[in-house]
């Protein structure tokens, strides 16, 4: 009752003129549990502050303040707003679901604060300004909807509603607290107008690394056109010549699949990637091959690249366009048309590649049971070890994003492919330094510093101590 | 021709994939609205793409038809069921005025009373949820050939999996209910170590494949953005 008495509160306006003034809302049923006094009665938080929030579209502004450590536990944070300095201050005119003591501390928001041990102790409102538009919009709608009510049913309806328009510019804030519909506004009243930014600083780690990696992958595709690179065996892609001899003695047809994802998704261009290399190696083996799409986009996709392959091969008489055709794009309907032509065109094999949900099980135990050697290659690892018990070899993850350059060996893919490894490899050297100093630290957490590892974990005790006192 | 047909998809995929990439790292309000706007092309091309895509099942099927090739039959109901869910979907009624509801007996999947609703509802979703169902069988079978403890991997395998799947059920945690919560010996209950398998070593595992996938993404995005890779574009590399 208390709850919903607060809030009741919390949407009327509520007018502070001056700081530090109460200001309760009409409670005509119960009186609120707790008295307005409350809040009154602790140091109220400082150094509140108002700035634009960096790494935005220039729609919004932060607010922060160092909390009081005498707050009571159940008193909430919130924000009034008025469009001069002046006053009066009101609600604001959206939800806004004022913030506990624990909660928005700057220390555990990274998106938007760096690091440092003091951001304990400090909070933090974002206020979306595109929020005071909508909410007038709404406003506007909501009065003028009642006023050609009024007119329709021949009452006098009143002025014509206009729409409010907040001036970004004109906007003031102050932060209070509220607490069973009593509210305490503080001072300095707090100004900020929001700022369009060009950069997002927080995603420079990311395209530093996106870079550094960058640079990897062009140098290695530039190093392989003057040296050949050792690429593992990959069992999946050496039987896929074996598979297409197997249907082409049997007489039957080879089923591509490219998932259920649409082109956009990485994974369905490997998999349209490797259907030109399993095309191209079908037409020279004079062998069928049958392309049932999920997707109408993926579908001309497939059949642009099966058609260039038959080409490629010489054969462009044995393209048949309608070998690459559109089933549906609704889950479970293309599943049972695929398993049907399966059971009864009998297909000697199965090649499933791509982005795969719940039907891998379904069309891969479908395939085996019909005999068909089948591989599958794919990116979603829920579905990995469906597709292991059901085909006979499985490219997990990343060798279908390698399929491409393994079965071409073209030599720039080939470097691609290499700059994988290496990203791979300084991801696995950081892993490594990680666990050595996690248990270095235990070590020394024990008390051992005798052995190096202890030694380590001592050292390491006394940097982060540093980093905590100037953070 | 060669121009149209091998050089400017690689200036179109260069150009718009470096900038869908810059603008990742410019939250101003004028380049996200270019991207957006980007977005919503994919979406109408989509649309118009499924033409194409109507196009080929009815024009395989009108094929098998008219050519009686064996169970053509079956073309028909696809045919028939095309056109009857078409013209069902078709709102056949002006949009009532707001707060009103007007009932007609076509249209809509608003309209629950419409034969489209009814064909949806009591055709196509218990076929697609019969479908399904028929998963938990091939997942009997597909369990039954992996768990065969022939090799030692195979065992492994078998072993982990029975403990997880006694540790999801209550009659497999009541099995272990009589040891201690904490202590070694707390570690032995069932849910412990389903909880622990799932969440070390297979955790683990799948932690090294997403690492992997997040690396060939990238790595075949800067392909195909610096027209390395030119399969999907059919023939040579």
């Amino acid at each position: 009752m208390a709850l919903i008495a607060a809030a009741l509160a919390l949407a009327s306006p509520v007018f502070a003129q001056q700081a530090d003034e109460i200001a309760v809302s009409p409670l005509d049923r119960e009186p609120p549990p707790i008295t307005p006094s409350v809040l009154l009665g602790f140091e109220p938080p400082t150094e509140i502050e108002a700035r634009d929030l960096p790494n935005d579209d220039g729609t919004s502004i932060l607010i922060t303040w160092r909390r009081s450590s005498s707050t009571p536990e159940d008193v909430r944070y919130t924000v009034y707003f008025s469009e001069g300095a002046s006053g009066p201050y009101k609600p604001l005119p959206f939800d806004f679901r004022p913030i506990g003591l624990g909660e928005n501390i700057m220390a555990n928001s990274l998106q938007y604060f760096r690091y440092s041990r003091s951001h304990r102790d400090y909070q933090y409102i974002i206020i979306d300004f595109t929020a005071f538009d909508t909410a007038a919009e709404a406003e506007y709608k909501r009065e003028l909807k009642e006023y050609t009510k009024q007119q329709e049913e021949g009452n006098s309806p009143g002025p014509e509603p206009v729409l409010h328009i907040y001036g970004w510019d004109q906007l003031h804030f102050k932060l209070g607290v509220t607490s069973n519909g009593a509210v305490r506004l503080f001072d300095p009243t707090l100004h900020a107008e929001p700022v369009t930014q060009w950069f997002d600083w927080s995603k420079f780690n990311n395209l530093f690394m996106a870079a550094a990696f960058l640079v990897v992958i062009l140098f290695f595709i530039e190093t392989a056109r003057r040296r050949r690179f050792y690429i593992r065996r990959i069992a999946g892609l050496d039987a896929v010549d074996e598979a297409i001899g197997r249907a082409t003695e049997m007489g039957r047809p080879i089923f591509y699949l490219c998932g259920l994802d649409p082109m956009t998704t990485v994974s369905t261009i490997a998999a349209t990637n490797l259907l030109g290399h399993v095309a191209r190696h079908v037409a020279n083996y004079e062998s069928q091959i049958k392309v049932p799409c999920f997707d109408p986009i993926v579908m001309s996709v497939c059949q642009e690249t099966v058609r260039e392959a038959y080409y490629e091969a010489g054969r462009p008489d044995a393209y048949n366009s309608d070998n690459v055709f559109f089933i549906t794009n609704d889950q479970f309907s293309y599943v049972a048309a695929v398993n049907g032509m399966m059971v009864r065109e009998r297909p000697a094999a199965n090649f499933f590649f791509g982005f795969y949900y719940a039907e891998s099980l379904l069309l891969g135990e479908v395939g085996q049971s019909t005999g068909a050697i089948q591989i599958a290659g794919t990116d979603s690892n829920v579905q990995i070890p469906f597709f292991i018990t059901s085909c006979d070899y499985v490219l997990i993850g990343e060798e279908l994003y390698a399929a491409s350059a393994y079965i071409s060996r073209e030599p720039k893919l080939l470097g691609s492919v290499k700059a994988s490894d290496m990203a791979k490899a300084v991801i696995i050297a950081a892993l490594l330094l990680g666990l050595i100093f996690s248990v270095a630290l235990l070590i020394a957490a024990l008390g051992d510093s005798g052995n190096a590892l202890g030694w380590l974990g001592e050292k390491m005790e006394y940097f982060m101590q540093l980093f905590n006192e100037h953070t | 021709m060669t121009f149209l047909r091998r050089q400017l998809p690689v200036v179109i995929a260069f150009v718009l994939g470096l900038f869908t990439l810059v603008i990742f790292y410019i939250p101003a309000a004028p380049m996200q609205g270019i991207g957006d706007r980007l977005k919503i092309f994919v979406t109408i091309i989509g649309a118009f793409a499924m033409l194409l895509g109507i196009n080929s099942i009815l024009g395989q099927h009108i094929t098998k038809i008219r050519k009686k090739r064996p169970g053509y039959g079956y073309s028909w109901v696809l045919i028939l069921g095309f056109i009857a869910m078409m013209v069902a979907w078709i709102p056949w009624w002006s949009v009532p005025p707001e707060g009103t509801t007007v009932y007609y007996p076509w249209g809509g999947l608003e309209n629950n009373q419409g034969v489209f609703y009814w064909m949806f509802f009591w055709i196509l979703v218990p076929m697609q949820a019969t479908m399904f169902s028929i998963l938990a069988f091939y997942i009997a079978s597909a369990a039954y050939r992996s768990f065969r403890a022939k090799t030692m991997e195979a065992t492994v395998l078998l072993i982990a999996a029975v403990i997880v799947m006694l540790g999801r059920v209550p009659l497999g945690t009541s099995m272990t209910s009589w040891l201690p919560d904490t202590g070694f010996w707390g570690s032995l209950r069932m849910e412990e170590m389903t909880s622990w398998l799932l969440n070390i070593p297979n955790a683990a595992g799948f932690r090294g494949i997403v690492l992997g996938v997040a690396l060939g993404i990238i790595a075949t995005s800067v392909r195909i953005i610096f027209g390395v890779e030119k399969t999907y574009m059919g023939g040579g590399d």
